[in-house]
């Protein structure tokens, strides 16, 4: 499968696109092949807080681009045409073209993991060496899933405003959770299948409990646990890990937690200390590839108080010499 | 190429049972052009008429007039054109639907090639060819890219000088502002300094290729770009306005051209669906070893197989060989012996060729099933506030087409024997005398005595109970031929010898010891030997080795 780098980012007006075209323009300068997507269609066309334009993604001459055909129309004459995926297995149209002229497009792909992955297996065929740099957002669980994307460009919003800094500390203790150990990592192994949403594992041969429902919604699981208090227990849980969740487990300091992927993390916000409160151990069940970490920053240097992630490298498109950034 | 029944052809309870999804699976092609395919019941008409034609197509294939295997590769490339066919027809196609025109028109072609000695339709081929000759004229690259002509190509070139020169001059300004101001800067990336010194500031704000401006304690330094990097700017615009316009004319002209082959198309998009859905009946039809039904005579049966049936017992599987004429059919027989399951593969033969599909069986030569009843023991209806016996009236007040299959598994053995054989009498004397198909199992031997019936027995064990006292219920099943035999009117009496098989079957089973007692006391004149430890039960010889377990009750 080729390549893929997914940009994700921590709050609307992160930067997001200014990082995925900042990225892109220097692939595009070392004459790396790409194709460009999006989960679903790219932002909005205006700022949420200041209602100026937001960037749009340029697709430069020769680059590849994956988006519903709809988008087409204006750019009759500038694309070439290279594979269509087309209904009823795909929901509409999708167009994979390469671009004869620059293009400023509206980009819009895939919704599913399943389409995403048919979908690179095309795109492998036609650019066995290329990379595909997809739009991504944080609400799309898949894309942290290892067979989906091979790492991340994150774009955090290091703002003055309370709330928006606590999501953005939350976005980083996301990523520097750490990966839970191999053996940990056998046990659920052997209970996880397609549907597993939680698995509440004690000393027992089998698990405590196998939820296959979303777990903040799986009144039996909290019973499950509510049940094991005091006794060493591993939840893996395959389910946003929601402020209610989070509220019910912070207690139990003989539980380990272990979140199937980064994204389940995000919906915690938590209140402030009340994330220093949680008493469980906390892993990773798939590492995060992070490549990259952009920061927005508004008004003063926020980064010493913010939780970044030992050994990532940690960017500001506005306030570092372009230049010197690798991607 | 995703096959499903109609709703409601064939109830969910049997379709589950017997199958039917792993048998249209078989028919799981990847097929662009007919993703899925929802099958409706065929009239006699149509049915026959869908038969011989595919019987026809595989007599060109076996004399090497098709060549099925290039066929089907063909038919596998060929594109769904539907989603754009709304906008063909209005005039309104987009360039990157042009590819999808282009290929289904230049992969039909192909296939009409391949088809010359049974052609789906000659009549749309000169609108095809008119198809594929105005895209050739005004695509390029395999129908992906509007072909450009001096006007555009021109525009291109223009383009790419301005662009050329816009890029040269863009890193010419990023360099005068480093030269000017010592920022390093690379457009369009605005630049925030933190507490810039009094030097720096007053460079930036001395420097005219940009501006700057103090926010949140920032300094935001943004571009101020040259006159002639704008006006290279705006003159790429007019540039791309000017090929936009040029461009959407041409597509214009390319609908306009196109529009007239529209019905045509969409009328050679339909045949070519049929004669891909014929192709992908006779590609599963060899590659499984099915058969195609031929339509007279009464309905002849050989070794016809109940796949989910099959899948089970592998090589022990017995077919069945069934001959059935209008009027009333009698199977009649012993517990055990698969009268249910002849039913039953009677049902999924019939529905799989009413919904136009190949079957598994060796031939196959009937009346067409345009309609096809069943009626299985149950439990009867509260929905409907039926009883079983009700339940089982209720079925036969359906109207009965004269060429209807009506199956019936024990009939009338929802209520009290006698009234039940009576009823079995009467209902097989109506029937006997009708055109429909009707099939029953029964074990009323009153029923061997109606007149002008037709009469069957599933071929039994000879056991003999002196010797084979000690046999399970699993080796018993073993033994059993599982056997369509047609009773000779001679041959009646033996037909109701049933030897107690049933009490001896029930000793077979782990039931409480005092019922085996009295089962075994009860036996005519004692016959059976033992008084105890008989009857080792299947429990006891494992579990998992009972054939026909649909057919313990």
């Amino acid at each position: 499968m080729m390549e893929t780098l997914a940009f994700i980012g921590s709050d609307k007006n992160a930067g997001k696109t200014t990082v995925f075209n900042f990225v892109y323009q220097k692939m595009h300068a070392a004459n790396t092949l790409v194709c460009l997507t999006s989960i679903g269609i790219n932002g909005e066309p205006v700022d949420t807080y200041e209602g100026h334009p937001k960037p749009k993604i340029t697709v430069y001459k020769h680059s590849f681009f994956i988006t519903a055909g709809e988008h087409l129309k204006p750019h009759t004459g500038k694309y070439e045409t290279v594979h269509l995926f087309l209904p009823p297995r795909f929901s509409k149209p999708y167009v994979l073209a390469k671009s004869i002229l620059d293009l400023d497009l509206v980009l819009e792909g895939p919704n599913t993991q399943q389409d995403l992955m048919e979908m690179k297996g095309l795109i492998g065929k036609v650019l066995p060496s290329g990379l595909l740099l997809v739009d991504g957002s944080i609400d799309r669980q898949f894309l942290a899933h290892p067979s989906v994307c091979d790492g991340f460009y994150f774009a955090v919003l290091a703002s003055s405003r309370k709330q928006q800094f606590r999501k953005a500390n939350d976005f980083l203790t996301a990523l520097a959770l750490p990966v839970c150990p191999k053996d940990l990592r056998g046990d659920i192994e052997e209970f996880q299948t397609q549907e597993t949403k939680s698995l509440l594992l004690g000393d027992s041969p089998g698990p405590i409990y196998h939820g296959r429902q979303i777990p903040f919604l799986d009144e039996t699981l909290r019973e499950a646990v509510k049940r094991q208090k005091g006794e060493e227990c591993v939840l893996y849980l395959n389910g946003a890990l929601s402020k209610s969740l989070f509220s019910l487990l912070s207690p139990f300091s003989t539980l380990t937690v272990v979140l199937d992927n980064f994204t389940l993390y995000q919906n915690v916000s938590v209140d402030a200390g009340l994330g220093r409160s949680f008493r469980p151990r906390l892993f990773l069940f798939h590492p995060v590839k992070v490549k990259s970490i952009f920061l927005n920053v508004e008004g003063e240097d926020h980064r010493s108080r913010l939780e970044i992630p030992p050994h990532i490298p940690v960017h500001n498109l506005y306030r570092e010499d372009l230049h010197e950034i690798g991607v | 190429m995703k096959l499903e029944f109609e709703q409601n052809v064939v109830s969910e309870d049997l379709f589950h049972e017997l199958d039917f999804s792993s048998y249209l699976s078989r028919f799981d092609l990847e097929l662009p052009l007919l993703p899925s395919v929802v099958l409706h019941p065929l009239s006699r008409e149509r049915g026959m008429a869908h038969f011989e034609r595919l019987s026809r197509l595989e007599q060109k294939i076996d004399e090497g007039k098709l060549p099925l295997d290039e066929l089907m590769a063909q038919s596998r490339k060929i594109p769904s054109p539907d989603y754009m066919l709304s906008y063909f027809e209005s005039g309104a196609l987009e360039q990157f639907q042009l590819l999808t025109l282009g290929q289904f028109v230049s992969r039909e072609l192909a296939l009409q090639e391949l088809e010359k000695e049974y052609p789906v339709d000659e009549a749309s081929r000169e609108s095809l060819l008119s198809i594929e000759s105005s895209l050739k004229t005004h695509t390029t690259k395999g129908f992906s890219r509007l072909k450009p002509d001096d006007g555009e190509e021109q525009l291109y070139k223009d383009w790419q000088v301005i662009e050329k020169e816009l890029k040269t001059k863009l890193s010419q300004y990023e360099r005068e502002i480093q030269e000017q101001t010592g920022l390093k800067m690379i457009y369009p990336y605005p630049k925030e300094i933190l507490a810039p010194s009094s030097e720096v500031l007053f460079r930036i704000q001395k420097c005219r290729l940009v501006s700057a401006y103090e926010t949140s304690g920032v300094f935001r330094v943004d571009y101020r770009l040259s006159e002639a990097i704008e006006n290279l700017d705006r003159e790429k615009n007019l540039l791309e306005e000017e090929l936009e316009e040029l461009v959407a004319q041409k597509l214009q002209r390319v609908n306009e051209e196109l529009e007239p082959f529209f019905l045509p198309f969409r009328l050679q998009v339909k045949k070519r669906k049929h004669r891909t859905l014929d192709y992908a009946l006779i590609w599963v039809k060899q590659q499984y070893g099915l058969c195609l039904p031929s339509f007279h005579g009464a309905c002849h049966l050989s070794q016809a197989v109940l796949p989910v049936l099959h899948r089970q017992q592998r090589e022990k599987y017995v077919p069945l060989d069934l001959e059935l004429r209008r009027g009333a059919n009698v199977l009649h027989g012993a517990n055990m012996t698969g009268k249910t399951t002849v039913l039953k593969t009677l049902f999924f033969h019939l529905t799989t060729i009413r919904m136009g599909l190949p079957v598994p069986a060796a031939s196959v030569s009937m009346t067409f099933p345009e309609q096809v009843e069943i009626h299985l023991k149950t439990a009867g209806s509260i929905r409907r506030n039926l009883s079983s016996f009700g339940d089982e009236l209720h079925f036969f007040t359906k109207k009965m087409g004269e060429n209807a299959y009506i199956l019936v598994d024990e009939l009338f053995q929802t209520t009290d024997p006698v009234s039940g054989a009576k009823l079995s009498s009467i209902f097989l004397e109506e029937f006997s005398q009708k055109s429909c198909f009707f099939f029953c199992t029964s074990h009323y031997p009153e029923v061997l005595d109606v007149p002008g019936i037709r009469l069957f027995r599933m071929a039994d064990v000879a056991i003999q109970l002196e010797t084979d006292h000690d046999i399970t219920v699993a080796e018993w099943l073993e033994k059993m031929p599982f056997r369509i035999e047609p009773i000779d009117p001679s041959q009646i009496g033996e037909a109701l010898q049933t030897e107690e098989k049933p009490l001896l079957i029930a000793l077979h089973f782990p039931i409480p010891e005092s019922i085996k007692l009295k089962i075994r006391e009860r036996m005519i004149n004692g016959r059976y030997p033992r008084k105890s430890g008989a009857g080792r039960s299947s429990e006891e010889h494992g579990k998992g080795n009972c054939r026909r377990n649909t057919e313990i009750h």
